[in-house]
C-alpha cells in the first residue's frame, strides 16, 4: 500500500528464535526484512543499493558483529549499523560507537529504542551513500586531469593568481588560462568557489618545495 | 612534510596528496603482461622482522594477483656491510645470481637497503627502475634519487603522537626517546628528532641512544613521573645484541616507570600505550600499487614519491588502564585495541589457532637466524650462503603462512627445493608414531629416474640409525662402510638394498621429543655433507618439526577442545555466568520481540489469527527454552557425575603440554617436561583432570608474563606409595606472602583480567578426586603449584 518501496532491514543474529522474532517485529513496523545467521551469510548477499540498514548481533560464532563492522568499513560500504547484544559489554559498545554505529542496544530489546534506531540508521545509510557517490564522482573527475592540469588545479585552489601560477610552473599566463579552463570543464565546476569545494572533497593539497 | 625530488633542479610543486590518492586507490587492476616479469625485493636484514613480514604479505598479493610476476627476495643482512669484505661478497653474489636474468623492477625495503641499492645500482642493476618502500627519508639524508626511482616514504608523525600523549598526560614535561644502534634505528631516530624539534618549548626531549639493553632497562625504571617514553626502534643494542622491535619494546614497557608511546602498528600490543601509528601493510600495498604501474610501463618519473599515509591513532586499552589514563581524552577517531578481558583468559582454546602459531613460528625462526648470525662461517661461499639463507627464510615464511591441507603441499615443495639445492637424489620426511614404534614416510621427493623408495620402514630395518635419531643425533655417512660394521650391520644391509650410497638424516624434535626425521640421500653417486650444510639442515629441521607439531596439535587440539568445552560447562560456573546470561537472554529477547509484534498486529487492526497463533507458539517454545537453561544452571551448581576411567597422569600432562606448546612459544616460555615413565595408574575423570593441569599451566604462563629473565615452566610428575603428584613450577614473580593462603580461593585474583576461578576450579576438582592442592614459592624464584592424587584403594 505504500507509495515508495519500504526500507530493507538486515537482521544478523546467530539465534534462530531471535532472528525470526526480530524480522516479525520489524515487518509489523512497516519495513522489509531479511535475516542472516552469520556474518559470512550476510557477506554472501549481493550488495543492496536501496534504503536499508543493518541490525547486528555482537557475539556470534565464526565472526563477530564488530568484525563485520570492520569489514564493511574496510570495503568502504557505508551501511549504517544498529548493534544488539546480550552482554552489557561497555568496551564493545565504545568500539562499536567509535566505529560509527548508530546505536548499541542491550537485549531484550526495547521496541521504541530499536525502531527509532532503525529509522535513524536507514536515514544515515542514505546520506552516507550520497556523500560517497559524490566523492567517487569528484575523484573520477580528478583522474581525468592531465598532470599539468592537476598542477594548475592544486595551485588555483590555494588562491594564487594565474600569473603567480605561471611563474611557479614556469609557463606563460596564457597557457595557465587554457589549463584552468580545461580544469573547470573537466571538474564540472562553474565557479572558483565551487572548484575549491571540490578540491576539499577530493583531498587535493598542494605543497611547495 | 612533503618530499621534493632532488634530482630535478629548481623549485616546483608536487601534487603529492593528489597522486597519493590515485595510487592508493583500493583495487589495482590486473597486470597485463606478455611474459613473466621479474621483481627483486631487497630486505635489510637476514631476519624475518615483523615489519618485513607485514610488508611482504601486503606486496605479494597486490603485486601479482594473476601469478604473472616472479618475485625474488634477498635478505641482505646489511648490519654486516660495515665489513668491506662482506659487502663485496654480497655484491658479487647478487651480481652473479641476477646476471643472466632480465630484471624489471627492484624494490628496496627500508632506508639502509635503499642506500645500499643507490650506492651499487650501476654495478648490480644498471638501468632497472626501482620502487622503494618503508624508507624513512627526511631533510637530513639528502639522497640523490635517480629519475627512475620512486617509492613510498615511511610516514613520521611523532608530532601527532606527542600531542596525543600530552592530551592524555597534560602534566608531561619531558620526553625520553629510545633507539638502538643499528642503521635503521639511527635513521628512524633522526626522523623523530626532526619531528620533535618543533616541541622544544613544550617538552624537554632527551635521547637515550647507544646503550646496552640492561643499562637502558635500569634507566627507564627510574624516570620521573612527569616524563613519557617515545620508543623509536631497537634492532640492536650497544653490546651488539639483536632484538626485534616487539621484543625490545615489551621489555622496555615492562621496566618503564612511565607510559611508552610509539609510531608503528607492529609495536601495539607489546606494552605501548599507543600513538599515531604507521602501518607497514599500507606501506607494502602502496608500494605494490606503484610497482604495478611501473611494470605496466608508466615512467617512474611521472610517479612522485608518496608519503606513506595509512597512519591512525591507535591505543591499547590495557595500557590505558595500567597507567590510569582517561580514554575520553584520546584524539577523535582513535582505535582502541585489546578491549576484552584477555581472550586467552576466557576462551583460551579457541585462540590457539593457526594464527597464533604462525606468529610463533615466525618468532622462532627469527630466533634461529639471530643465533646463527653470530657464528663464523668459513667454508661456504657467500653466494651459496646467501642462497641457502634465502631459501631457509622463505621456507620458514611459507610454513608460517600455510595451514591445514596446504601444509602437505608446501612440505613437498620444500623437499624438492632443498634437494635441488643440495643436488641429492631423494629427500623424505618421516613421522614416528605417537608410541615411537613405527615410522611412516609422509612426504618424499625423488629426482627423475630414481626408483621410488618404500613408504614405510620398520625400526627393526635400520635400528642403529633410529636409535641415534631418537636420541636427537644427526646420522650422516658418505659411504655405507663408514657405519660401524657389527653394530650397524642391519642398517648397512637395508641401505644397500635400497641403493642408498650417502645419507644425512636430521631428527625432528619438539620439546625434547623426536617426532620424526628429515633425510636427504644420494643414490647415484657418493657425496660428502659439509658441516655447514648439516648445521643449516638442522635449523630447517626445527622449522619442519614445528610445522608438523602444529599440524598434530591442530588435530589433537580439536579433540581435546571438544572435551574441554564439555568440562568447561560442568565445572567453571563462575566463568560461565556470562555465557548462561547470554543463553537466557536469547529466548527472552525473542519472547519480548514476538509479544511486541503481536501488540502491533492487534493495534493495526489487520488481525491475522493464523499469524498470531504462530507467534504465540514461538513464545511458548522460547519460554520452555529459557526454563531449560535455568534447569541446567541448577544442575551445574550441583556436582555433576564423574566419568571415571584409568588415567596415566604423565601421559595426560604431556598431552595438555602439547596443546599449549604454541602459546608457550609465543610467550617465549620454555616448557620442560619431567614426567615419570611408570606412574601407578589412577582412577579419575580424565577430562576434569585435563582441566586441572591446563589451569595450572595457564596460571604459570600468566605468572611469567612480566619476567625479563629466562621463562621456564617445568611440568613434573612423581609417583609415590599409593599416590601421584603433579607439579607446575614457574620462574615468575612468585606469590606474595599474604596471597599464599588464598590462591586457591574462588574469586581471589592478583591479575587485572582474571576472574579468580582458575585455581578454585583446580582445588574443587582435585578434592573431588580425594586429592590435595599445594602452593609454595621456589627458593630460586617463581612459584610451584602442585596437587597429589590417591591411587589404588584410596582413590575415591
Amino acid at each position: 500500500m505504500t507509495v515508495a518501496a519500504a526500507a530493507l532491514v538486515f537482521v544478523v543474529d546467530d539465534d534462530a528464535s531471535v532472528r525470526k522474532s526480530l524480522v516479525r517485529l520489524v515487518r509489523t513496523a512497516g519495513y522489509e526484512a531479511e535475516a542472516f545467521a552469520s556474518v559470512r551469510d550476510f557477506l554472501a548477499r549481493p550488495p543492496y543499493d536501496g534504503p536499508c540498514c543493518l541490525v547486528l548481533d555482537v557475539r556470534m560464532p565464526g565472526g563477530t558483529g564488530l568484525d563485520l563492522q570492520d569489514a564493511l568499513r574496510a570495503t568502504g560500504d557505508r551501511l549504517a549499523i544498529v548493534f544488539i547484544t546480550g552482554h552489557r559489554d561497555v568496551r564493545a559498545g565504545v568500539k562499536a560507537m567509535k566505529g560509527g554505529a548508530v546505536d548499541f542496544l542491550t537485549k531484550p530489546l526495547d521496541e521504541g529504542s530499536l525502531l527509532t534506531a532503525i529509522q535513524q540508521a536507514v536515514a544515515r545509510t542514505l546520506e552516507d551513500r550520497r556523500e560517497q557517490a559524490r566523492l567517487t564522482e569528484v575523484r573520477s573527475c580528478i583522474t581525468a586531469l592531465t598532470s599539468r592540469e592537476a598542477e594548475v588545479f592544486a595551485l588555483v585552489v590555494t588562491g594564487l593568481l594565474n600569473k603567480q601560477i605561471g611563474s611557479e610552473l614556469g609557463i606563460t599566463e596564457k597557457t595557465v588560462k587554457v589549463h584552468r579552463a580545461r580544469v573547470m570543464e573537466k571538474m564540472r565546476a562553474s565557479s572558483l568557489a565551487q572548484l575549491v569545494r571540490l578540491a576539499g572533497v577530493g583531498g587535493v593539497i598542494a605543497a611547495r618545495s | 612534510m612533503f618530499l621534493s625530488r632532488r634530482a630535478r633542479p629548481g623549485g616546483r610543486v608536487l601534487l603529492v596528496a593528489l597522486l597519493a590518492l590515485l595510487c592508493g586507490a583500493p583495487s589495482s587492476p590486473a597486470l597485463e603482461v606478455k611474459q613473466r616479469r621479474i621483481v627483486v625485493l631487497l630486505y635489510p636484514e637476514a631476519r624475518l622482522l615483523p615489519e618485513i613480514l607485514a610488508v611482504e604479505e601486503a606486496i605479494r598479493p597486490a603485486l601479482d594477483p594473476e601469478g604473472a610476476v616472479s618475485l625474488y627476495t634477498e635478505y641482505l643482512d646489511l648490519a654486516r656491510v660495515s665489513d668491506r669484505h662482506y659487502e663485496r661478497e654480497v655484491i658479487d653474489a647478487l651480481r652473479e645470481k641476477y646476471a643472466s636474468r632480465k630484471i624489471d623492477l627492484i624494490m628496496p625495503v627500508a632506508f639502509p637497503t635503499l642506500r645500499f641499492f643507490l650506492k651499487h645500482r650501476s654495478e648490480l642493476f644498471p638501468g632497472v627502475p626501482a620502487v622503494f618502500c618503508a624508507a624513512s627519508l627526511d631533510a637530513v639524508t639528502g639522497l640523490e634519487l635517480g629519475s627512475d626511482i620512486t617509492g613510498v616514504r615511511l610516514p613520521s608523525e611523532w608530532g601527532a603522537t606527542l600531542e596525543a600523549a600530552l592530551a592524555l598526560q597534560p602534566g608531561t614535561r619531558r620526553a625520553v626517546v629510545i633507539a638502538g644502534t643499528s642503521e635503521i634505528d639511527q635513521n628512524l631516530q633522526a626522523a623523530a628528532a626532526h619531528d620533535l624539534a618543533r616541541y622544544r618549548d613544550r617538552v624537554e626531549v632527551t635521547y637515550l641512544a647507544g646503550r646496552s639493553i640492561s643499562r637502558l632497562l635500569d634507566d627507564v625504571a627510574t624516570l620521573p613521573k612527569d616524563s613519557i617514553v617515545l620508543f623509536v626502534s631497537f634492532l640492536r643494542d650497544q653490546a651488539g645484541r639483536l632484538f626485534t622491535d616487539p621484543e625490545a619494546v615489551s621489555l622496555i614497557a615492562r621496566a618503564s616507570s612511565v607510559p611508552v608511546y610509539s609510531w608503528s602498528e607492529t609495536h601495539l600490543g607489546h606494552g605501548i600505550v599507543g600513538g599515531r601509528l604507521a602501518s607497514f601493510e599500507t606501506q607494502g600495498t602502496r608500494a605494490a600499487g606503484l610497482a604495478v604501474r611501473v611494470l605496466r610501463g608508466e615512467p617512474p618519473d611521472a610517479l612522485p614519491v608518496v608519503d606513506g599515509g595509512g597512519t591512525a591513532y591507535m591505543f591499547d586499552e590495557r595500557q590505558l588502564r595500567r597507567w590510569g589514563l582517561d580514554a575520553g581524552r584520546l584524539p577523535p577517531g582513535s582505535i582502541l585495541r585489546y578491549q576484552e578481558a584477555s581472550l586467552w583468559a576466557l576462551y583460551g582454546w579457541n585462540v590457539v589457532g593457526a594464527g597464533v602459531l604462525v606468529v610463533a613460528l615466525a618468532a622462532l625462526s627469527t630466533g634461529l637466524l639471530i643465533e646463527r648470525a653470530g657464528r663464523r662461517q668459513a667454508e661456504l661461499s657467500v653466494g651459496e650462503r646467501l642462497r641457502f639463507e634465502t631459501l631457509l627464510a622463505e621456507q620458514a615464511a611459507t610454513f608460517s603462512r600455510v595451514s591445514g591441507t596446504d601444509v602437505d603441499r608446501e612440505i613437498e615443495r620444500a623437499l624438492r627445493r632443498i634437494a635441488d639445492f643440495l643436488g641429492v637424489d631423494w629427500s623424505s620426511l618421516t613421522e614416528y608414531s605417537e608410541d615411537s614404534r613405527t615410522a611412516r614416510v609422509t612426504h618424499r621427493w625423488m629426482a627423475e629416474g630414481i626408483d621410488p623408495q618404500p613408504v614405510a620402514l620398520g625400526f627393526e630395518e635400520v635400528p642403529w640409525s633410529v636409535t641415534r635419531l631418537r636420541r636427537g643425533e644427526t646420522v650422516r655417512f658418505t659411504r655405507i662402510e663408514e657405519l660401524p660394521e657389527s653394530e650397524a650391520a642391519v642398517d648397512r644391509q637395508t641401505y644397500r638394498r635400497l641403493g642408498i650410497k650417502s645419507q644425512v638424516a636430521i631428527p625432528l624434535t619438539v620439546e625434547g621429543v623426536v617426532i620424526g626425521a628429515l633425510a636427504f640421500s644420494a643414490v647415484l653417486t657418493e657425496r660428502t655433507w659439509q658441516d655447514e650444510f648439516v648445521q643449516r639442515l638442522q635449523l630447517l629441521g626445527e622449522v619442519f618439526a614445528n610445522t608438523l607439531s602444529r599440524r598434530r596439535s591442530e588435530l589433537e587440539g580439536q579433540r581435546l577442545r571438544q572435551d574441554l568445552a564439555h568440562i568447561g560447562r560442568v565445572s567453571t560456573v563462575g566463568e560461565l555466568t556470562a555465557s548462561l546470561a547470554h543463553e537466557l537472554n536469547q529466548p527472552l529477547t525473542a519472547i519480548l520481540a514476538n509479544a511486541q509484534a503481536i501488540r502491533r498486529i492487534l493495534v493495526s487492526d489487520r488481525g491475522d489469527l493464523v499469524e498470531v497463533r504462530a507467534i504465540v507458539e514461538d513464545i511458548v517454545e522460547d519460554d520452555k527454552r529459557a526454563a531449560e537453561v535455568i534447569a541446567r544452571l541448577r544442575g551445574l551448581l550441583k556436582k555433576g557425575p564423574f566419568e571415571r576411567s584409568i588415567v596415566d597422569m604423565s601421559e595426560l600432562v604431556g598431552q595438555v603440554a602439547r596443546l599449549v606448546a604454541g602459546d608457550a612459544i609465543l610467550r617465549n616460555v620454555v616448557i620442560q617436561l619431567e614426567l615419570a615413565p611408570d606412574l601407578p595408574p589412577m582412577n579419575g575423570d580424565r577430562v576434569q583432570l585435563q582441566q586441572v593441569v591446563l589451569n595450572l599451566i595457564l596460571n604459570g604462563l600468566d605468572a611469567m608474563r612480566d619476567s625479563a629473565g629466562t621463562r621456564t615452566l617445568v611440568l613434573r610428575t612423581v609417583g609415590g606409595p599409593a599416590r601421584v603428584e603433579v607439579e607446575v613450577r614457574d620462574s615468575g614473580a612468585g606469590i606474595e606472602g599474604t596471597d599464599i593462603d588464598h590462591v586457591f580461593d574462588a574469586f581471589y585474583t592478583t591479575k587485572a583480567e582474571g576472574l579468580g576461578m582458575g585455581l578454585a576450579i583446580v582445588r574443587s576438582i582435585v578434592e573431588a578426586h580425594g586429592g590435595r592442592v599445594g602452593a609454595r614459592n621456589n627458593p630460586a624464584g617463581g612459584a610451584t603449584f602442585s596437587f597429589t592424587l590417591p591411587t589404588g584403594e584410596d582413590a575415591q
